[in-house]
């Protein structure tokens, strides 16, 4: 099996299918194009999307509908073409994550104005800039999106 | 900021050799044409925004810091952890 470098779990081994592929790599990251999804039992629902060319670069994510439920995913016509989603975008298995930064002070945020949007079909990747000015880059995590109160 | 008001058509210069053209007004949405040098870079605000927050996202959180958000959204029940279904 292929091995990795990795930021945060030094070396790992993987599955091609593990894989994501980002076309034209990330805004900041545009070189970079094949990215591993990491799923760790103790950072759920915490993702991460390591980089396989370059070990100190690695994004953690959250599905968006953790932070907001209600989340409405608005894809350009660029990145559904890039997606290659085929005749019906909306019937497509897409998954949908927003990169969340966690720093040692301060509160964590997703970013839900360019949520990553992957197919699983083609493991091909984008992260959708969005145009209209509905979702923040800098969300609040804790405390947003829950229907439940605080003791359930 | 500078404020300038233009029509539909008509245009405006920036420096020596960037041009901004007004090409279509529509309910809440311009349409602009830029004409500029190949180096000169010309991106939506939104998108450089977002490679400052993915680059922070990347240097910024350890384990440590994303282990106990993790914590914290498995107890208060956001936990979706089923990450390839989709909001529709």
């Amino acid at each position: 099996m292929p091995q990795a470098m990795t930021r945060h779990f030094a070396t790992v081994e993987y599955h091609e299918d593990a894989i994501l592929h980002f076309p034209s790599g990330l805004p900041a990251f545009e070189g970079l194009s094949r990215f591993l999804l990491i799923e760790h039992p103790g950072t759920a629902p915490l993702v991460f999307l390591q980089s396989l060319e370059s070990p100190d670069v690695c994004l953690p994510a959250v599905p968006v509908k953790a932070v907001d439920p209600n989340y409405e995913l608005a894809l350009t016509a660029e990145d559904v073409e890039t997606l290659d989603t085929g005749a019906a975008p909306e019937e497509a298995n897409l998954g949908c994550l927003a990169v969340v930064s966690v720093p040692a002070t301060g509160p964590a945020t997703a970013n839900l104005l360019a949520p990553v949007v992957v197919n699983w079909r083609t493991r091909i990747a984008v992260q959708s800039v969005r145009s209209d000015t509905r979702y923040h880059h800098q969300h609040p995590i804790v405390g947003s999106g829950t229907e439940a109160g605080p003791c359930s | 900021m500078l404020v300038i008001r233009r029509r539909l058509g008509e245009s405006l210069l920036v420096g020596d050799d960037v041009e901004i053209e007004i090409l279509a007004l529509t309910q809440g949405h311009v349409k602009l044409g830029i004409r500029a040098p190949k180096s000169v870079s010309i991106l939506r605000k939104e998108v450089r925004v977002t490679g400052e927050q993915n680059r922070e996202a990347s240097q910024t959180s350890t384990l440590g810091s994303i282990t106990a958000l993790a914590k914290i959204l498995r107890k208060s029940g956001q936990d979706s952890s089923k990450i390839s279904s989709e909001p529709r």
